[in-house]
C-alpha cells in the first residue's frame, strides 16, 4: 500500500487539502448555526399536569401522555422525509415535513441533534431512551397526541 | 621499526609518517629512540609542503601503507587536510628508491600504479555512496514532520465530511414533483382564489368540501400510515402564480386533515 506520507508529499494534493480546509472554514462561517433555528411552540390538546420536563421529588419527568419510550441503545434516529427539525421545550425537538401535512413528531431526550433542514434518512439525533410522540393538528389550532403507526416508527428508527 | 642503520630515504619517509601520526611517534619515543636518530629532516618537510601545495592530495589507499589516525590533520593552513572517513590503518612502509621527492606519494613510496588504484577505489566508493537509497520526500522535507502530515490528513478528512454534510444541507429538498407517484392532471394548478378558499377550510372537514374548491390534483403521492389504522392520501398542486411552490393536501379516508406548502 502506498505510504500516506508519500501521498501527502505531493504538492498539488497538499494545496488541494489546504484549499478544501479553507472552504470548510468558509462554509462553517456561512452556514446557519444551530442557535439560529427558531424554537417550535405548540399547544397540546390533552393537558396533563405531568409533562416531560416536570420535576417531581427532584426528578425530571421524561415522558408523559402519548409518549412512546424507545430504547435506542445509543443508536440514531432518522428523518422519515425531507423536513425540518426545530428545538422545543424540555430537551425535546419538533420534526415537521411539508410532505405530511397536519402532523408533527416530537422527540425528547436525544443527544447530538441535527437542527434545521434535514433530508430523508438524515440522522436527527441519537440517544438511549427516546420519548416519541405523533401529534395531529386540530381545527382549533391545537395539536392532539395520536397513536403513531408502527410503520412510521420503523421508518424513523431504521435508515431508509 | 626504524633504527640507526636504515638508509637516509627510509628515515625521511618515516619522518613524514610521524608528522601525520603523532601516536606512532609517541610509540617510537617510548621505544627510547635517541633524539639524534629522529628522522625528521628539513628536506623532507620542504618536499612534502611543495608537493601538497602543487598537487591534489588524495586520501591514501590501504595498500599505500599510510595512516592518519584521529581524523583530519592540517599540515599547514590552507594546504591540505585528511578526511577521517577515508583514513586507513597503518601498514609496513615501502622503501623509497629515488632521492627526488616530488609528491607525498613519492615520499611515502607510493608508485603511479598504486595511485591509479587509489583513484579507482575512491571513485568506486563515491559511486557506492551515491547508490544509497535516497530519502523519501517526506523525510527530506525539513519543515514538516510525518505527524503533521497525519494531522493534516485527518483534519482534511474531517473537513471533507463536514463539507459534504454542509453541502448536503445546503442543497434544496427534493421537489414534491419528484415524490409524485402518479400524475393525475399534468396542467392542474391552484389559482389565488382557489388557494384562498382552501386555507379557509378547517381541518377534519369532509373531503368533498375540499373537492368543491379545488379540482383534480397535479399528482398524488404514495400513501403513508402516520396514525395507526389511518391511511394518509396525499395530493399535490403547484401554484399557478408561483410554480415553484406546491401545496400538499392530506386526507385520511373521507376526512380532510390539512395542507402544507412545499417550496422548491
Amino acid at each position: 500500500m502506498r505510504d500516506i506520507r508519500s501521498v501527502f508529499s505531493n504538492e498539488r494534493i497538499r494545496r488541494a487539502l489546504i484549499g478544501m480546509s479553507t472552504l470548510v472554514v468558509c462554509l462553517a462561517g456561512c452556514s446557519q448555526p444551530s442557535e439560529m433555528i427558531a424554537p417550535r411552540t405548540l399547544e397540546i390538546q390533552q393537558q396533563w399536569d405531568l409533562q416531560p420536563g416536570s420535576l417531581v421529588g427532584g426528578r425530571r419527568i421524561s415522558g408523559g401522555l402519548g409518549d412512546i419510550s424507545v430504547d435506542l441503545g445509543g443508536g440514531n434516529i432518522h428523518a422519515p422525509f425531507d423536513g425540518k427539525v426545530q428545538p422545543h421545550e424540555h430537551q425535546c425537538l419538533i420534526y415537521s415535513t411539508p410532505e405530511v401535512p397536519a402532523y408533527v413528531f416530537r422527540f425528547c431526550d436525544l443527544d447530538k441533534v441535527a437542527l434545521g433542514d434535514v433530508r430523508e434518512g438524515d440522522v436527527i439525533g441519537k440517544g438511549n431512551i427516546m420519548q416519541f410522540a405523533a401529534l395531529r393538528k386540530q381545527p382549533s389550532g391545537q395539536w392532539a397526541m395520536v397513536e403513531p403507526s408502527t410503520s412510521m416508527l420503523e421508518r424513523i428508527l431504521a435508515r431508509p | 621499526m626504524v633504527n640507526a642503520q636504515q638508509p637516509q630515504e627510509s628515515r625521511q619517509r618515516q619522518s613524514v609518517i610521524d608528522l601525520f601520526d603523532p601516536h606512532q611517534a609517541m610509540r617510537r619515543s617510548r621505544a627510547q629512540i635517541p633524539m639524534s636518530q629522529r628522522p625528521v629532516t628539513a628536506e623532507s618537510i620542504t618536499a612534502l609542503r611543495s608537493s601538497v601545495a602543487t598537487n591534489h592530495f588524495h586520501p591514501p589507499h590501504p595498500s599505500s601503507q599510510v595512516h592518519v589516525s584521529g581524523g583530519a590533520h592540517q599540515l599547514d593552513s590552507g594546504i591540505a587536510t585528511f578526511n577521517p572517513q577515508t583514513a586507513v590503518q597503518p601498514h609496513d612502509v615501502k622503501s623509497v628508491h629515488s632521492e627526488g621527492v616530488s609528491t607525498l606519494a613519492d615520499v611515502l613510496g607510493v608508485t603511479q600504479k598504486d595511485r591509479a588504484r587509489q583513484r579507482r577505489k575512491h571513485r568506486a566508493q563515491q559511486k557506492s555512496t551515491d547508490r544509497r537509497p535516497k530519502p523519501t520526500r517526506a523525510v527530506r522535507r525539513s519543515g514538516r514532520s510525518p505527524n503533521v502530515s497525519y494531522l493534516l490528513a485527518g483534519g482534511s478528512l474531517l473537513a471533507g465530511l463536514v463539507v459534504v454534510g454542509d453541502v448536503g444541507s445546503l442543497l434544496a429538498s427534493d421537489p414534491v414533483s419528484d415524490v409524485c407517484q402518479e400524475v393525475v392532471q399534468a396542467d392542474a394548478t391552484l389559482s389565488r382564489e382557489e388557494l384562498s378558499q382552501l386555507i379557509s377550510i378547517p381541518e377534519r372537514q369532509a373531503k368533498a368540501s375540499v373537492r368543491e374548491v379545488v379540482s383534480e390534483p397535479h399528482c398524488i403521492l404514495p400513501n403513508v400510515e402516520i396514525r395507526k389504522g389511518a391511511i394518509a392520501e396525499r395530493e399535490a398542486y403547484p401554484l399557478a402564480f408561483d410554480p415553484n411552490t406546491w401545496v400538499v393536501l392530506l386526507y385520511e379516508g373521507d376526512e380532510y386533515a390539512g395542507y402544507s406548502f412545499s417550496f422548491q
